[in-house]
C-alpha cells in the first residue's frame, strides 16, 4: 500500500466487499446482466444532475444516479410485468434507452462552458484518483448500510434464489424480494461505477461472485467470500495501478477480477472445466500404465518364466482395455523403474513384478468376489473387476485379501498370485 | 449527397439489425449484441496498432474473429459449467473490453483511439472513408453494410424453415436432424460480424437499440412470425427517420436520438397492447 492514499484505499475496500455481496445476490437470481443496465444508466442521471444545476460534488451525484437507476429499475419490471417479453431482451431494450439518454445530455454538456464536465466523462470509465478523502464517509456508510439490508434479507434469498414454490409455502413475499433485489443494486450500483466506469461496472460484481460460487457450496459461504475477494481484488487492482506508471485503477482491477474469474472457472476444485479434464487424462494414463503392467504379468504367467523379455504383440495380445499410448506408457514404466527395455523387449524389475503380481491378485479376487459373493455369472466378472480395480482403495483391498484369504483359483481356473511363487 | 448515405448506411445496417433481432427477441439473448460490441476492443486496437489509422482493414478482420471467438466460448462455457449465460457473458466483455482499455493505457503513443469513440460511434461521420470504385469515391461503410445487410437476408430467406422451428421448439427441431444449435450459432455469428461492422458506423448503444427494440415493438403488435419480421422493418424505418429528425433538431448524437425515440416508441407499445404472458 506504499503508494497508495489511505483514503482510497479504504473506499476500494469497501465498495469492493459491497460489489461481490451484490454480485453474489445477482448470480443466485441469474440476473448478473441487469447490473450492466442499472450502472449504465448511472451516466444520465449524473449528466442531468450537471446540466440543470451545473453541479458534481459527490451528494448531488448520489441523488441523480440513484434516481435514474430507479427509473431504469422501474422501467425494468413495468415491461416485465405488463409483456411476454423474456427479461434479457428487455435489459438490452432499457439499457440502449437509458444509455442513449445519457449520451444525449453528455453531448450537451459538452457545450456547456462548465470545467466540471470532465467529471462525467471520468465516470464512464472510471478514475479512482479522483476520489476525494470527504467522499470516503458516504461509500463507507454506504457499503455497510447495503451489506446489512442483504444480512438482514439473507433467509429471503435463500427461498428467492433456489426453491421459490417452497418460499411461497412459507409465506415469503418472493416477487417483492426480487423487486427489493433490484433497488438494493440500483442503489448500490453508483459505488461500484464510481471506482470502475459504468461501462465496466459489472465485472466487479460477477469476477467476486463467481469465485465465491466456485469455491464454496453454501450461500452463506459464498456471500462472505464473494465480499471479501471482491474488497482484495478491488485493492490489489488499485496497489498495481498506483505501483505502475499510465495503466488506469477501473480497467486495471476488472482485468485482475476478470482474469481470475477466467482461472476460477476454469480450475475451481469442483466445477472448474480444466482441472476436471486433467484428472480425467491423468487417470486414463495411470490406469494405462496399471493395464500394461497386467498384461505383462500374463505373458509371463504363459511362458512359465518370470525374467521372460516380452515384445509388444505379447503385450498387444493379452490386453483386453489397450492404453492411450504403448510406446508413452512403456517409456513412462521405463523411468519409474518398473520395467527394463533391451532393444524391442521388455522385462519386468523386481517392484514391477511385485507390482504386477498385485495388480492381478486384485484383478481375480475381484471376479471371485462378483462371481460368489455377489452371484453374477463368470463370464460377466471380467469386465466388472476391470473397471474397479483401477479406483479400489487400500482398506477395501484389505478386506478383499482377509475375506477371500483361502481361495487359489478365480472364476476362470487361473492361479490366485498369492505370494512371490506366483 | 453526404447526408443520403448516412441515412442509407442507417437503414441498412437497421434492416439487418432487425432482421436478426425478430429471432433474438423470440429466443431471448438481447443482451449478446451488448456483450460482443464491448468485447471487440482488444481486437481494434491490435488492428490500429499494426495498420494505422487511415484506410486500414486490420481492425475489422481481426474484431469479426474475437467476436466470433467471444460469440462461441460465451455458448461454450455455459454448456461445460452448466450455469447461466449472464454470469459468464458479464465475466468475459468486461473483461475483454479492460483488457482493451489496458492496452491503450500501454500504447497511448501509438494508438490514437478514444475509447468513447468506440462507445458512442456516430453516424454523422459515415461519410468520411471512400473506397474508390470505378472512378467513384463509395463510403467504405455503405460497402460493408450492404454486404451483412445482403448476407443476412440471404440467411433468413434460405434457412427460414429451420430457424423458425429451432427458434419455437427446439426439441421438434432436434427430432427432424434441423440442427437447431447450428441456427443458434449462426445467427451468434452474424450478430457478432453485425457488431463489429456497426460500431464504426452507428456505435454500440445504436446497435443494441435496432437489435432488440423494433423487434420487440413488432412482437408486441404481430400475432404471426411473418407479420412480425415484415413490422419490424417498418418499425426500424419510421424509428430511423423519426430519431434522425429528433437528433438534429436538439443537436444530440444521432445514435442517441434514435436509441431515445425507441425507448419511447416500446413504452407506448407496452401501454397500447395486451399480449398476455
Amino acid at each position: 500500500m506504499m503508494d497508495l492514499p489511505l483514503h482510497i484505499f479504504i473506499a476500494l475496500a469497501f465498495i469492493g466487499w459491497f460489489s461481490g455481496l451484490m454480485g453474489s445476490i445477482l448470480l443466485v437470481h441469474h440476473r448478473v446482466l441487469i447490473g450492466d443496465v442499472l450502472s449504465h444508466s448511472v451516466l444520465s442521471g449524473a449528466a442531468f444532475v450537471f446540466l440543470m444545476f451545473l453541479d458534481v460534488s459527490f451528494p448531488m451525484l448520489i441523488v441523480g444516479a440513484i434516481a435514474s437507476t430507479l427509473l431504469a429499475a422501474t422501467l425494468i419490471e413495468f415491461v416485465k410485468d405488463r409483456t411476454p417479453l423474456k427479461e434479457d431482451v428487455i435489459l438490452g431494450i432499457v439499457l440502449a434507452f437509458m444509455f442513449a439518454i445519457g449520451i444525449a445530455f453528455l453531448a450537451l454538456a459538452q457545450k456547456m462552458p462548465s470545467v466540471e464536465k470532465t467529471m462525467l466523462n471520468t465516470l464512464l470509465l472510471g478514475e479512482v484518483s479522483a476520489i476525494l478523502p470527504s467522499e470516503v464517509p458516504y461509500m463507507v456508510i454506504a457499503s455497510i448500510l447495503g451489506s446489512f439490508v442483504i444480512w438482514f434479507l439473507y433467509r429471503g434469498w435463500f427461498f428467492t434464489g433456489f426453491d421459490t414454490v417452497f418460499g411461497r409455502t412459507q409465506r415469503v413475499p418472493i416477487s417483492s424480494l426480487r423487486k427489493t433485489l433490484l433497488f438494493i443494486v440500483a442503489s448500490g450500483i453508483l459505488l461500484t461505477a464510481y471506482i470502475s466506469g459504468v461501462v465496466l461496472a459489472v465485472g466487479l460484481l460477477i469476477a467476486p461472485a463467481l469465485i465465491g460460487r466456485f469455491f464454496s457450496t453454501r450461500l452463506y459461504s459464498t456471500l462472505l467470500l464473494s465480499g471479501l475477494s471482491g474488497a482484495v481484488l478491488a485493492v490489489l487492482g488499485g496497489v498495481v495501478s498506483a505501483k505502475v506508471e499510465g495503466l488506469s485503477t477501473g480497467p486495471l482491477i476488472i482485468f485482475s477480477a476478470g482474469l481470475i474469474g477466467l482461472l476460477t472457472i476454469l480450475f475451481s476444485p469442483h466445477y472448474g472445466i480444466i482441472l476436471h479434464k486433467i484428472k480425467y487424462v491423468l487417470f486414463k494414463w495411470s490406469r494405462g500404465q496399471e493395464n500394461i503392467l497386467r498384461a505383462a504379468y500374463k505373458v509371463l504367467e504363459k511362458t512359465g518364466n518370470m525374467s521372460y523379455a516380452f515384445s509388444l504383440e505379447d503385450l498387444r495380445q493379452a490386453c483386453d482395455d489397450p492404453p492411450p499410448s504403448w510406446t508413452i506408457l512403456l517409456k513412462v514404466l521405463e523411468i519409474r523403474g518398473l520395467v527394463k527395455r533391451s532393444g524391442s523387449r521388455w522385462t519386468l524389475t523386481n517392484i514391477g513384478l511385485e507390482k504386477a503380481r498385485r495388480l492381478t491378485r486384485l484383478h481375480r479376487l475381484l471376479e471371485l468376489y462378483f462371481s460368489e459373493i455377489v452371484k453374477i455369472a463368470p463370464e460377466k466378472v471380467h469386465s466388472y473387476a476391470e473397471s474397479l480395480e483401477h479406483i479400489i482403495t487400500p482398506e477395501v483391498e484389505q478386506r478383499l485379501y482377509e475375506l477371500l484369504r483361502d481361495r487359489q483359483y478365480d472364476p476362470h481356473k487361473k492361479p490366485v498370485p498369492w505370494n512371490g511363487s506366483g | 449527397m453526404e447526408w443520403f448515405w448516412v441515412i442509407v448506411v442507417l437503414l441498412l445496417v437497421g434492416s439487418a439489425a432487425s432482421l436478426l433481432g425478430s429471432f433474438i427477441v423470440l429466443k431471448g439473448f438481447g443482451m449478446l449484441g451488448d456483450a460482443i460490441s464491448h468485447a471487440v476492443l482488444p481486437a481494434i486496437v491490435i488492428g490500429y496498432l499494426i495498420g494505422g489509422i487511415y484506410d486500414n482493414q486490420w481492425f475489422l478482420i481481426l474484431a469479426i474473429i474475437l467476436a466470433v471467438i467471444t460469440a462461441l466460448s460465451i455458448e461454450w462455457l455455459h454448456q461445460k459449467t452448466r450455469m447461466y449465460p449472464d454470469g459468464i457473458m458479464g465475466l468475459i466483455f468486461t473483461f475483454l473490453f479492460a483488457l482493451g482499455l489496458l492496452m491503450i493505457d500501454l500504447w497511448t503513443y501509438s494508438v490514437d483511439l478514444d475509447p468513447e469513440c468506440v462507445l458512442f460511434g456516430e453516424a454523422a461521420y459515415i461519410p468520411f472513408s471512400f473506397f474508390v470504385i470505378n472512378q467513384a469515391l463509395v463510403p467504405k461503410q455503405l460497402l460493408f453494410s450492404l454486404g451483412i445487410w445482403f448476407i443476412t437476408i440471404m440467411f433468413t430467406v434460405a434457412g427460414f424453415r429451420a430457424l423458425a422451428i429451432s427458434t419455437f421448439d427446439t426439441v421438434y427441431a432436434h427430432s427432424i436432424r434441423m440442427m437447431p444449435s447450428f441456427w443458434q450459432y449462426s445467427v451468434s455469428v452474424l450478430v457478432a460480424i453485425l457488431t463489429v461492422i456497426a460500431i464504426e458506423s452507428v456505435g454500440i448503444v445504436l446497435l443494441l437499440s435496432i437489435l432488440v427494440v423494433p423487434a420487440s415493438i413488432a412482437f408486441l403488435w404481430a400475432k404471426r412470425l411473418h407479420s412480425m419480421i415484415i413490422l419490424a422493418q417498418i418499425t426500424n424505418i419510421a424509428l430511423t427517420s423519426a430519431g434522425l429528425f429528433f437528433a438534429i433538431y436538439v443537436d444530440i448524437p444521432i445514435s442517441a436520438g434514435i436509441s431515445i425515440i425507441g425507448g419511447f416508441a416500446l413504452l407506448i407499445s407496452v401501454i397500447l397492447t395486451r399480449k398476455k404472458k
